[in-house]
């Protein structure tokens, strides 16, 4: 039953008991007893407490006022603190936090997460984006329709808005964006996108290829793009600890490994065109991880500084 | 206070424990389960503890805590799993259903926002108490402000947090009931 004062109540002995005395925990039984609706409400405050715990650490913080060096960048950052003007800019999820480390100037910045470590950014109202571990990403600030991811995995999630699309930059390669949540991987030598939902433009001022929800797109270098069907419900499963494979080149896969597990995980390229269709689950033990997936590609594996490679069977390692 | 002392003063307290959890809302088997979990923390705890009976309390209403959490943790597992098993294809996974997905993204999206569109003074008194551990009276001197101006600003801060896990927990029950609903349609 959740009346006011009911609620309020719960709120007041959530904030008494954090310092409380054993006088304040037995006052608070016999108030849990007046109405056996109330330690439901108690619950729901105390557990909006952890929500908010975890979430606070993404939120800016404003500079103290007393810094005279970042005057300027003081007045950028307050203005999405009061929620009004700019776009703001939130982060991280699991891990370490580190606020942005401001890179070229003002207006462009940079979010970067370790190996192994995710980060929700809110761009705007209604654009999210989770940043796989290894990856890093340029915002401009007071700007929610562009982004630029340098290399890793993300995931977007974009309302869509006709009059200001939202443009994704991956190296050369642009994304338009037509309302959608979608995928992208970018390493040093490929971009490999799929959409979960909706549908986006790969340049659309270039080859323009129209990607809707189950299609991927995989390009190599500056080769011509090839699409690809994808399941499209386990777009961006990475953020539940999953990777999940259809044919996929194993080269791609240790290169997804090496983001989740913050190692060093590659394949000899005898092997690293091997084709893996599977789902792997990243939250087990990293060494077992990767022997399983020896194990199922009839691989060896060969512990290298800070990982493990994947070779052919039977060769001495050299 | 001595580890061994906690353990016994947890005997002492027993019964008050117990009350206080049955009142808390959790089952006599539960309240079992965690009293027993509560008496090996108490046993392995180091170091000098200031007040050990509102400590034992305050372990009781976190393990409390940790239940419900897991609680609500298993259930979107077993939908998961369920709904894994109903696929037909190997390759998919029990990754989650797209409306899963939105919502997932949209608690943590509308708790985000809801810490945003607290006024600022409000929100610097939230995060001083729960990120800095500062108590109240820190953050009334360091805010220039009285007690119960901080009390003010951290009950509206608590208000607007449960109000949005309120109307998240009856979206995801909502959804619950729908997923429910489809799966046996399925059938």
């Amino acid at each position: 039953m959740a009346d006011e004062l009911t609620i309020m109540e719960a709120i007041q002995w959530r904030l008494r008991l954090r310092a409380g005395l054993v006088e304040d925990w037995e006052a608070f039984t016999i108030w849990l007893e007046g109405d056996p609706g109330r330690a439901a409400i108690y619950d729901e405050v105390a557990l909006a407490e952890i929500d908010a715990d975890e979430a606070l650490p993404m939120l800016q913080v404003p500079p103290a006022a007393n810094d005279d060096h970042h005057e300027h960048a003081r007045s950028l950052w307050r203005t999405p603190w009061i929620g009004a003007l700019v776009a703001t800019l939130i982060a991280a999820l699991i891990g370490l936090m580190a606020l942005p480390r401001l890179t070229a100037g003002d207006e462009f910045y940079t979010i970067s997460t370790a190996k192994g470590e995710h980060r929700l950014v809110q761009l705007g109202a209604g654009n999210m984006i989770a940043l796989n571990g290894g990856s890093r990403m340029t915002l401009r600030r007071g700007d929610e329709h562009f982004a630029s991811l340098e290399v890793g995995e993300a995931l977007f999630s974009i309302r869509h808005n006709e009059q200001n699309p939202f443009e994704l930059s991956i190296g050369d390669d642009r994304i338009r964006d037509v309302g959608t949540r979608f995928n992208v991987i970018k390493d040093p030598s490929s971009v490999r996108i799929a959409v979960g939902e909706g549908t986006i433009l790969f340049n659309p001022d270039g080859e323009a290829v129209k990607l809707v929800a189950g299609q991927g797109l995989r390009r190599i270098r500056t080769a011509q793009p090839v699409v690809h069907s994808v399941d499209s419900s386990a777009v961006g499963a990475w953020r539940k600890g999953r990777l999940a494979y259809r044919e996929a080149p194993l080269a791609d896969v240790v290169a997804d490994l090496s983001r989740a597990l913050g190692k060093r995980v590659s394949a000899d390229q005898r092997v690293a065109n091997r084709s893996f269709t599977g789902v792997l689950q990243i939250e087990r033990d990293p060494a077992a991880l990767v022997n399983s997936l020896a194990l199922l590609l009839d691989l060896q594996v060969r512990s290298v500084p800070d990982g493990w490679q994947l070779m052919p069977r039977g060769r001495a390692a050299d | 206070m001595s580890e061994g002392g906690l353990a016994q003063l947890f005997m002492t307290m027993r019964p008050a424990l117990l009350r206080f959890l049955l009142a808390r809302g959790v089952s006599h088997g539960d309240a079992e389960d965690i009293l027993q979990d509560l008496f090996i923390k108490a046993t392995t705890v180091a170091g000098p503890i200031a007040e050990p009976k509102a400590y034992l309390y305050r372990m009781a209403d976190n393990l409390v805590l940790d239940r419900s959490r897991s609680a609500v943790r298993r259930k979107d597992r077993e939908r998961a799993w369920v709904e894994a098993r109903s696929g037909d294809r190997l390759d998919v996974d029990d990754a989650p259903s797209p409306e899963r997905a939105m919502i997932a993204r949209d608690r943590m999206a509308d708790v985000l926002q809801t810490l945003q569109a607290l006024p600022q003074r409000t929100a610097l008194a939230l995060r001083l108490y729960r990120v800095e551990g500062c108590s109240q009276q820190q953050i009334a001197e360091q805010m220039g402000i009285s007690l119960s101006a901080v009390e003010k600003h951290l009950q509206r801060a608590y208000r607007s947090m449960r109000d949005c896990r309120a109307r998240l927990d009856a979206e995801m029950g909502n959804l619950q009931r729908l997923n429910d609903q489809g799966g046996q349609q399925g059938r």
